[in-house]
């Protein structure tokens, strides 16, 4: 029932085609530039030399798709109306956040899937090292779901998903580049903290293939935060609608 | 089975409905009137679980809002003024995602699918997109997702709002059809449907009741001060003011003067009847007397009289 409405909201259909297709024609041709290069020099394999890079590629392409997909998922609603109708089905806020919750993961899950293919095709040619690969689709999933949660919550601050759309790259990118600072400051204490808060810095450690505890827990609290965030913002409604 | 204690509503600093309370019992079509900016359709949203209020108690087939907000949802089925819908769906899909909030099995949740595209006239359109669907039939489907759970209780915001003739009847009877099994409240502009569809009315304006009957009861009311109409040919200001000396007259007003004479409307005190004296007068006046009728306010009227005047007596 919960991911019931996550799903009929046909974003899906239309939203979703285009951001696969384009998504996977960029890793493509990504992957068979590398290609060329890694084969110009040896048939050995150097495949964290591929999969690192595009990895990184891939979590900078989810940065800018993620917020395309979510930015519909409350704010259209709230153009429409659709979502005071929900508020009059015995679901609770809860459950209508998990509901576009999980139905943007699995959106997500459905994007990184195919991916998959690259690395079985590489395996055709060299070994690869699964171990490494698996951590970093686990660290794609994270930063995916990072996205996913801060797109819901800018969607649900507006009715107008561009505004919506604007405030979650923004949000992100504040994340983002936030750890820049420890680079230019990399003794000072305030820009060390300030480095925690970059998801970058965070997924780092998973494209080079360890799960490392203090990465998962941040990832997790994040989520967490920006859930918490969201049903907020949908609970405090006693002050909407005063439309007459 | 359904009771409204003292509730109000703000929104910041604007009150959208002050220290309102009404019940409606069970198998009840309630009707409830106000100009736009009523505060009805707050008071709606109320009752259909979409916010609280900020003060007061409602209570819905025992219920109490405040708390028990998911027991009152299940058995309310709620149509909006604006009827909003999933541009991408069919009507039988928007419909299948809302019944599936009810948990009923799917044999159950076809029939009910099934029984609400007959009762609103879907059949026809079950497979559109709701895109496409002209203004009636999204009224419709708009009604058919309220009822496809089955509820006890309807809360309907303007059902009969942009449908043809036909339609409106057809909508009424349905809701005609609702009495005695389910409780239903209705808001409409449309005054003569409150006659002929609710057994209870009440008029909201400002955010407070102005006035709570059957509509019986209420026209009434009004035509205590029973007004007759009357066209004299005659000055008028004399005629004016001999009219108003006349014993038993509470008020004349003069509404027009077209073709040989100017037209006036009495309102008597208690209903009495004075036309043979009011004939009489104008005969010995040597005036020329029209016409003259009794002028038995419609709801309408009463309607309007209640919003604009501030001091009924």
């Amino acid at each position: 029932m919960k991911v019931g409405f996550g799903s009929p909201m046909a974003y899906v259909t239309s939203t979703t085609f285009l951001l696969i297709t384009g998504y996977l024609f960029n890793a493509l041709s990504l992957m068979i530039a590398k290609q060329a290069i890694a084969y110009g020099t040896t048939n050995l394999p150097i495949v964290d030399q591929l999969f690192r890079p595009l990895t990184s590629h891939v979590a900078v392409i989810l940065l800018f798709m993620i917020p395309a997909i979510t930015m519909r998922l409350f704010a259209e609603e709230r153009k429409t109306g659709t979502i005071e109708l929900l508020y009059t089905y015995p679901v609770s806020d809860i459950e209508i956040l998990f509901g576009k919750f999980l139905g943007a993961l699995s959106l997500l899950f459905v994007l990184l899937l195919p991916t998959l293919l690259y690395p079985l095709m590489v395996k055709q040619i060299t070994p690869v090292e699964w171990p490494v690969i698996l951590s970093q689709y686990v660290g794609l999933f994270f930063l995916g779901t990072c996205y996913i949660v801060v797109g819901l919550w800018a969607s649900n601050l507006t009715d107008n998903q561009i505004i919506a759309a604007t405030l979650t790259l923004g949000s992100l990118l504040a994340f983002w580049l936030v750890g820049w600072m420890t680079q230019a400051f990399p003794t000072a204490l305030w820009a060390k903290v300030l480095g925690q808060l970059s998801i970058l810095a965070h997924f780092d450690s998973f494209s080079k293939g360890v799960l490392n505890t203090t990465d998962i827990t941040f990832f997790l609290l994040f989520i967490a935060f920006f859930l918490a965030a969201t049903l907020n913002g949908l609970n405090s409604r006693t002050w909407r609608g005063a439309r007459e | 089975m359904i009771e409204i204690k003292n509730i109000t509503k703000e929104f910041g600093t604007i009150k959208a409905v002050s220290n309102v309370s009404f019940s409606v019992n069970k198998g009840e079509i309630l009707g409830f009137l106000g100009p736009n900016g009523a505060g009805k359709s707050t008071t709606m949203r109320i009752l259909a679980g979409i916010f609280p209020p900020t003060r007061g108690q409602v209570r819905i087939a025992g219920f109490d809002l405040n708390t028990q907000v998911m027991e009152i949802r299940q058995r309310i089925g709620y149509l909006p003024e604006q009827v909003p819908l999933y541009p991408e769906l069919t009507v039988s899909q928007y419909l299948d995602f809302v019944v599936s909030f009810w948990g009923f099995d799917k044999n159950k949740k076809q029939n009910q699918i099934l029984k609400v595209l007959g009762q609103c006239g879907l059949e026809s359109v079950k497979n559109a997109l709701l895109k496409r669907l002209s203004r009636g039939y999204r009224q419709r489907v708009g009604l058919a997702q309220a009822l496809v759970h089955d509820p006890e209780v309807l809360i309907l915001d303007e059902p009969t709002v942009g449908l043809d003739p036909k339609q409106i009847r057809e909508i009424r009877d349905l809701i005609k059809s609702f009495q005695g099994e389910k409780t239903v409240i209705l808001s409409t502009h449309i005054l003569p449907e409150v006659s002929m569809t609710c057994q209870k009315v009440l008029i909201i304006d400002k955010g407070t009741i102005v006035a709570e009957g059957t509509p019986e009861s209420l026209t009434g009311q009004m035509n205590e001060a029973a007004e007759i109409k009357i066209k004299v040919d005659g000055p008028v200001e004399e005629v004016r003011m001999a009219l108003t000396g006349l014993p038993g007259v509470k008020h004349v007003e003069s509404i027009g003067k077209n073709g040989k004479g100017s037209t006036f409307l009495l309102q008597t005190v208690n209903s009495t009847e004075i036309r043979p004296q009011v004939a009489k007068m104008i005969v010995e006046r040597n005036w020329g007397l029209l016409e003259m009728n009794v002028h038995t306010l419609s709801l309408e009227e009463i309607f309007v009289k209640l919003v604009t005047k501030e001091d009924t007596a």
